[in-house]
């Protein structure tokens, strides 16, 4: 019985000894990035490679990741000192995700590509990029694409794929409907419209939008009412009012008169039912991302004009989105330079041309915008030009770190709206802003 | 060499590895939950503090949480029990050895060797409110047609269907493996008693196929209250949490928000709540199977 309970407890005691090395595993990886740090400034005579992980949104082997992979290399070939490694980690969501979980066991990347609007999120682990990049290309940026790339003055998010969401309209329709064919300027205008456009006999439908997985599409509308997501700090939500609930009401209203097509009636489609509706000239005006441009207007038997989002009050203002580069401060100063270098090589005119005219994301340069390559596009495609030219009225995003739980949040109640359109929308959005809030309060 | 064998056969050191391994990916990770469960920890700052109850009582005021509850609740109950009275039924009819039996079993086990994801998208399609097979069936029978997973109404039930379905031919061959097992001299006795149908059912059948209903019970309690894949794939738990779970909301709450203090503090009521449960299980239920 004695040795029993002995053995028992040398047991439990290397039980205890496994748990507790595997907890201290955490403090050797604590010091690699020092240790990275020393190696490289003792040793500069061995030019060992400084290496820069990147985490990119997309798969290096195909579509948009292909492209920048490709850009990679060339910057990698250009600068043997420097190698660059792009890993995609799935999506926004992803990067965040494994950014989170790298921040926990201290194994951060260099370079992160993350959603505009998560600046608010990781602002205490992001570099002053004004450090590392030169004030050239920070100053070369489209300012409307940079609206949500500042700290407290700070610049630390340098663009990268970006848009904004536009009017996309049938223009073959409107012309005949004997409409302007410029396009609606309020939201007011954009309901007349689409009842002058609905065929009930030919089952199109004036015009179709939808919210989005982050309510993106929400939250422009939100603006162009006039609207704010959350106050300066992050500490209030502050759409719980008219002007968060008025898109609200307008789609609802706009489902039940029929002269709107409701996504929210079939599976989590959304975007490609309308785009698909949208090509068969059953939907004759698409509220959607600049990122669908070139589906929408390559593949269509009518011309395709766009314009600005509508507004409501005489100021227009909406989001722009995707995703900008931050480079983690915890990375080595070689890291760092080398990030930054690369981040300037990206912004190069060559780079941002061909990006622009492979992905349709935005251009985000300035100095791109007077390549002849981009002004000759642009003249071909001027449908282009009229997104370019909204950026100037693009509204920054909400500076709060708990955005992405707050959209998440979100976007149910404005799906619910759309699914019952008999509910109201007031109570709807502010049902929203007494969830959004209890996260903020729960996570301050 | 006999004191060799001697440590060797020391039964401490022969559980050691099994030991070990409970240690460190389940002991470890559980107690590891519980501290992180009474802390606030900001994953981006790095910062770490105590704070005591505060995440219990913020999980026991969520208007959320009740819901989600319920849901598991009533998720639970009806995959279990229909999903065991099923299998059952359809067991009495299978368990004879003809080819046509074993056809039928294989057609009804095959979701079970499919992928969830494949499975759950396909019946996406037949749930489609629009051109959905289902809603045209209802139609036909002049019935009124759902909205299956889209609507709030319907979308718990809608996830209750594509598990019972998917658990279905699991249960049922576990049942038919319980029925062919009961020695065919005791239904030979109770025919030459004059035993009706029914009374070998109730009397024979169902007492001797108790040992095998009672594990299936408890299988299939663990998997519905541990359900994840499905409401993931197809309801992310919505409209407004209608079809949410407890263990897609701990996810929410910690890979979607990033509050790891909250979804431990989540996973320790979840695991305390199942605890309860098996114990209530045992309890229950263990005296009443009959084992030979």
């Amino acid at each position: 019985m004695k040795i029993n309970l002995k053995n028992a407890v040398a047991m439990g005691l290397l039980a205890t000894v496994i748990g507790v090395t595997g907890c201290s595993k955490e403090s050797p990886s604590t010091d690699n990035s020092q240790d990275g740090a020393a190696q490289n400034a003792s040793a500069p005579e061995a030019k060992e490679k400084v290496k820069v992980d990147f985490w990119s949104i997309w798969d290096p082997s195909q579509g948009n990741g292909k492209l920048m992979a490709d850009a990679v290399k060339k910057f990698n070939d250009a600068n043997p000192d420097v190698e660059v490694v792009m890993s995609g980690q799935g999506g926004y969501d992803g990067v965040a995700e494994k950014l989170e979980a790298a921040l926990v066991a201290k194994n951060t990347p260099v370079i992160a590509q993350i959603e505009e609007s998560f600046l608010g999120r990781y602002n205490p682990i992001a570099a002053d990029l004004s450090k590392y990049m030169s004030q050239s290309t920070i100053d070369n940026y489209i300012e409307g694409l940079t609206r949500s790339s500042f700290a407290d003055g700070v610049f630390k998010a340098a663009p990268m794929n970006r848009s904004t969401p536009i009017l996309y309209m049938n223009a073959d329709l409107v012309k005949a409907a004997g409409l302007d064919p410029a396009g609606p300027k309020t939201w007011t205008e954009l309901q007349e419209y689409a009842k002058k456009l609905t065929d009930p006999a030919k089952g199109i439908y004036g015009f179709s939008g939808y919210w989005d997985s982050d309510a993106w599409y929400w939250e422009s509308a939100v603006y162009s009412y006039g609207g704010e997501m959350v106050n300066k700090d992050g500490s209030q939500v502050a759409f719980d009012n008219e002007k968060g609930s008025s898109i609200v009401k307008l789609f609802q209203d706009m489902i039940k008169d029929k002269t709107m097509l409701n996504a929210y009636s079939a599976q989590e489609n959304q975007s490609d039912l309308i785009k698909q509706n949208f090509l068969d000239g059953k939907v004759a005006m698409d509220f959607d991302s600049i990122g669908s441009m070139g589906q929408l207007i390559n593949n269509t038997k009518f011309n395709v004009s766009v314009a600005y989002q509508p507004q409501e009050g005489g100021k227009n203002s909406m989001v722009t989105g995707g995703a900008n580069a931050i480079i983690i401060d915890k990375a080595t100063e070689e890291q760092k330079k080398a990030a930054g270098k690369f981040l300037d090589f990206l912004s190069q005119d060559e780079n941002v041309v061909s990006f622009f005219e492979q992905t349709g994301y935005l251009p985000t340069t300035k100095s791109a915008l007077e390549t002849p390559e981009l002004k000759k596009w642009l003249q071909e495609k001027p449908q282009f030009k009229v997104a370019i030219d909204q950026l100037q009225f693009a509204h920054s995003r909400p500076w709060s770190k708990n955005w992405k739980a707050i959209y998440t949040s979100n976007v149910e109640f404005m799906k619910s709206a759309l699914i019952d359109t008999s509910k109201d929308p007031k109570q709807v959005v502010h049902d929203a802003a007494v969830a959004a809030q209890k996260i903020i309060d729960e996570n301050k | 060499m006999c004191m060799v064998n001697k440590i060797i056969r020391n039964p401490y050191i022969l559980i050691a590895p099994a030991i070990i391994l409970v240690s460190v990916f389940s002991l470890y990770p559980i107690l590891f939950a519980v501290r992180v469960s009474f802390m606030n920890w900001d994953t981006v700052l790095g910062t770490k503090e105590y704070v005591g109850f505060k995440n219990y009582i913020n999980i026991f005021k969520d208007p959320v949480f009740w819901m989600v509850l319920r849901n598991t609740l009533i998720f639970a109950f009806f995959t279990v029990v229909i999903g065991i009275v099923l299998a059952f039924v359809i067991g009495i009819f299978l368990q004879k050895n003809r080819l046509s039996d074993n056809l039928v079993q294989s057609i009804i086990f095959t979701p079970n060797i499919l992928s969830a994801v494949s499975v759950t998208v396909m019946w996406m399609w037949l749930m489609d409110p629009n051109v959905g097979i289902l809603n045209f069936v209802l139609k036909w029978f002049g019935l009124p047609t759902l909205k299956w997973m889209m609507s709030p109404e319907t979308s718990l039930m809608s996830i209750i269907i594509v598990s019972i379905w998917k658990g279905l031919g699991y249960n049922v061959m576990i049942v038919i493996a319980g029925l062919q097992s009961i020695p065919r001299y005791i239904y030979e006795a109770a025919k030459l008693d004059k035993a009706g149908r029914w009374t070998t059912l109730f009397r024979i059948t169902l007492p001797l196929l108790s040992p095998t209903l009672f594990f299936l019970l408890i299988t299939s309690i663990i998997s519905s209250f541990s359900a994840f894949d499905v409401v993931s794939l197809m309801t992310k738990g919505g409209p407004e949490n209608s079809s949410n779970l407890i263990v897609y909301w701990i996810y929410q709450i910690g890979f979607l928000q990033f509050n790891i203090g909250k979804a431990s503090a989540g996973s320790i009521l979840f695991m305390i709540m199942v605890s309860i449960i098996a114990v209530i299980n045992y309890a229950f239920f263990n005296k009443k199977v009959h084992y030979q």
